[in-house]
């Protein structure tokens, strides 16, 4: 039995199988869903904001954001306590796989799940008239908000003492974190309370990141490295927290 | 039906030689709140043997299993499995049990051949031979024309049957089973004794924890009886009887209407005399049951040691 050449990493591409399997039903209803709030916040904010591009973009940086942590902490959040608390994450663990394979694999399916809301979001903003650019440094910033937002999801599902709590924490977390963060707005213009939270929130980092992607500025690094370090340290503590053998 | 396929090879696993394909060793777990899961758990089981785990529920056997099955992590001593301690290499030890846990459930999302196919690749079985593995064990399962449906409209025999399939994926030399039976119906059981002896027969282990006194007396070839954590008999059904004088019961009516007694011993001619002797004419007499070996250690007072 061949237990280490590469046996980790096709246990990260069968459990992404798995989870994509999940998907293919009724994917549109996934897609619908996660667009249908960020689009209408979007809308929303644009039609309330004044007329000035920097703003808009400020509004679509925020909303694209909002889709990417609310798709990861809803879709990942529902898998990971329906795989938990239902019996399915212990068949799991009777096969010789790693934890750390599992985990790779959910947020390999995380980031799958993310890329279409991406491209639909700034597909619809361009059809929208909204001015902005992209480069390749826009990949590495959304990546890292959809790993720390994972890492949060992680930590929640893993201290859930039911489903229907997980549920409620993993939304209440992931909408309120971007809600009480300077995302939709910069911080100047924030209340003071807002302010506070956008010091330690790394979702006000990742929104100044991509407001200066979509403004055509270069040299992200900072916000990058500062989203990254929440991502690599929410995702080891939720790996950490994570039950795979009790004690 | 073949339950079988002929590659397997576990050479890897070998790194002691051991006859006994499971030796646990001076086993205790206690738990956080203090309470003693296991105490003191000490044997051993061999190739094609069946050994059943009796006892009521908390007594301890799915403490046991979960520690024999890497799951939970013991207070002291030592689990091996083909020779390699579980406890310090679960991975590895994994690698040689097909586990099939009480609490467990399935993806409602995935049909039965999607289930046999994934978890093929997650014992280690690549591409092809992970599918053809899949599609020879819905044969051997009878599960062919439930290949393509969701698991969500398969009956509670049909699951279970299934997750006995995922454990036999790779033919691993032990198959571990907490209440294999629990809520089938009568003919499902004994699908699943048919399998479990099949098992058996080709030079497998399997354990299995049960509350069906008949499921145990059909399947094992030895019992344990777990009370309080600890086991307070562990041996085959005939030594049992022999150890502790159960070989025969006599059933009589004395005293009270309705009021019946029972009588032990393992000298038939002995027992049916001291009956008579006291002017009772109307009795039966059989060869005790492990029902009756294991009320009687259930309702004996513990002694201290």
């Amino acid at each position: 039995m061949d237990l280490d050449s590469g046996k980790f990493v096709r246990d990260v591409i069968t459990v992404l199988e798995m989870k994509l399997l999940f998907l293919v039903r009724g994917w549109y209803w996934y897609l619908i869903r996660a667009i249908v709030m960020p689009l209408g916040i979007f809308f929303w904010l644009r039609a309330v904001a004044p007329d000035d591009p920097s703003v808009v973009r400020r509004v679509l940086s925020g909303a694209l954001i909002f889709s990417v942590s609310l798709m990861t902490a809803n879709m990942l959040s529902q898998q990971l306590l329906l795989d938990r608390f239902l019996g399915r994450l212990k068949l799991v663990i009777t096969m010789p796989v790693s934890k750390a394979a599992y985990a790779l694999g959910i947020l390999a399916f995380a980031t799958i799940q993310a890329v279409p809301v991406v491209i639909l979001l700034l597909m619809v903003a361009r059809m929208a008239s909204v001015e902005f650019s992209l480069h390749w440094e826009f990949v590495p910033l959304i990546l890292a908000v959809l790993l720390t937002m994972a890492g949060i999801t992680l930590i929640i599902v893993s201290y859930s003492p039911s489903i229907e709590i997980g549920g409620i924490a993993s939304n209440l977390f992931g909408v309120g974190l971007i809600v009480m963060s300077p995302v939709f707005f910069s911080m100047d213009r924030a209340p003071l309370i807002f302010q506070w939270l956008g010091l330690v929130s790394p979702m006000r980092f990742a929104s100044d990141g991509i407001m200066k992607v979509l403004s055509g500025q270069n040299g992200i690094w900072l916000e990058f490295l500062i989203v990254l370090g929440f991502a690599i340290s929410t995702l080891i503590l939720g790996l950490w927290k994570l039950r795979w053998r009790d004690n | 039906m073949n339950y079988f396929s002929q590659n397997n090879d576990y050479s890897c696993l070998v790194a002691v030689s051991s006859a006994h394909t499971i030796d646990v060793r001076n086993l205790h777990k206690r738990y956080k709140n203090g309470v003693w899961g296991n105490k003191n758990i000490t044997f051993f089981a061999n190739p094609g043997e069946i050994m059943a785990f009796l006892g009521p529920n908390g007594a301890g056997k799915t403490t046991l299993v979960r520690q024999m099955t890497t799951e939970l992590i013991p207070t002291s001593g030592r689990i091996y499995i083909l020779g390699n301690d579980a406890v310090d290499n679960p991975r590895l030890a994994k690698s040689a049990l097909g586990i099939v846990p009480q609490d467990v459930d399935l993806f409602d999302y995935l049909t039965v051949h999607q289930h046999l196919r994934i978890f093929a690749k997650l014992r280690g079985l690549r591409g092809k031979a992970a599918n053809m593995r899949a599609s020879e064990l819905l044969g051997d399962l009878g599960l062919d024309k439930y290949s393509h449906t969701e698991i969500k409209k398969l009956s509670g025999g049909l699951k279970r049957r299934l997750l006995i399939g995922i454990a036999a994926l790779a033919n691993p030399p032990i198959m571990i089973l907490d209440e294999p039976t629990t809520g089938l119906d009568p003919e499902s059981r004994k699908d699943v004794w048919e399998f479990l002896k099949v098992y058996r027969n080709n030079g497998s282990t399997v354990v299995l924890t049960t509350h069906y006194m008949e499921e145990a007396e059909e399947l094992s070839d030895r019992v344990g009886i777990i009370k309080e954590g600890e086991f307070l008999a562990l041996d085959t059904i005939t030594q049992l009887r022999s150890d502790y004088g159960y070989e025969y019961k006599i059933t009589f009516k004395e005293g009270l209407p309705n009021n019946t007694n029972i009588l032990y011993g393992s000298d038939y001619t002995q027992l049916v005399q001291r009956v008579t002797n006291r002017g009772i004419s109307e009795f039966s007499i059989a060869q005790t049951s492990l029902e009756d070996i294991y009320l009687d250690l259930m309702n004996r007072p513990k002694v201290d040691e």
